[in-house]
């Protein structure tokens, strides 16, 4: 194989990847139930302690 | 079979483990707050592109031919290995604070990164001393 042939193939696959980053294929599905995910938010936490954990995990910083 | 071609397998093999690691080794599948994606999802979403381009560059090492070429592909794929271990640092993109299903993940893609790393830097190594001639 040449590079140039190769170079061809390496587009497709990158095509590929980015399709299957961009439907989800790469990850495990996500949950579609509202259960806890982390063991530090279970039970002994009360309901505004739940919330702030939730928040401490969460997503994007600003 | 030569040391560069033990090398460039390692290589590939590594990167396609790395690649498909999240769906053998999950992480959190849950959503904060039930609405948005976790930080580990964001994370491993740019984990799946930095490990796309290191199977990319790792399958090249079995076309190229000159040692030049070979060094640099080998410094980039140390490079990307690099890539592989910072972004799950929190002054990165960073992963969930508690312990949970990513910690798991980010535990073995992190032994991959750093053996891609070393990969990377064997094949400089390697190519270095072939263009300097010592070795054919």
């Amino acid at each position: 194989m040449t590079l140039q042939r190769y170079s061809v193939f390496a587009i497709i696959l990158f095509l590929i990847g980015v399709f299957t980053l961009f439907s989800g294929f790469n990850r495990a599905p996500f949950r579609q139930t509202p259960n806890q995910e982390h063991p530090a938010q279970h039970s002994q936490a009360l309901p505004e302690q739940t919330q702030t954990a939730a928040a401490i995990c969460s997503p994007v910083r600003q | 079979m030569n040391q560069y071609k033990i090398l460039s397998w390692t290589a590939l093999l590594i990167s396609l483990v790395l690649l498909i690691l999240p769906r053998i080794v999950p992480i959190c599948t849950g959503l904060a707050g039930g609405v948005q994606p976790m930080q580990c999802h964001y994370a491993y979403q740019a984990e799946f592109i930095v490990t796309l381009l290191a199977v990319i560059l790792s399958g090249s090492l079995f076309v190229l031919t000159t040692s030049e070429a070979r060094l640099l592909n080998g410094l980039v794929i140390l490079l990307l290995g690099g890539i592989i271990l910072i972004l799950p640092q929190p002054w990165a993109i960073g992963i969930c604070p508690e312990a949970g299903a990513c910690h798991k993940t980010t535990f073995f893609i992190t032994i991959g990164g750093g053996l891609l790393t070393l990969t990377g830097a064997l094949l400089i190594w390697l190519n270095s001393r072939k263009s300097r001639g010592e070795i054919q």
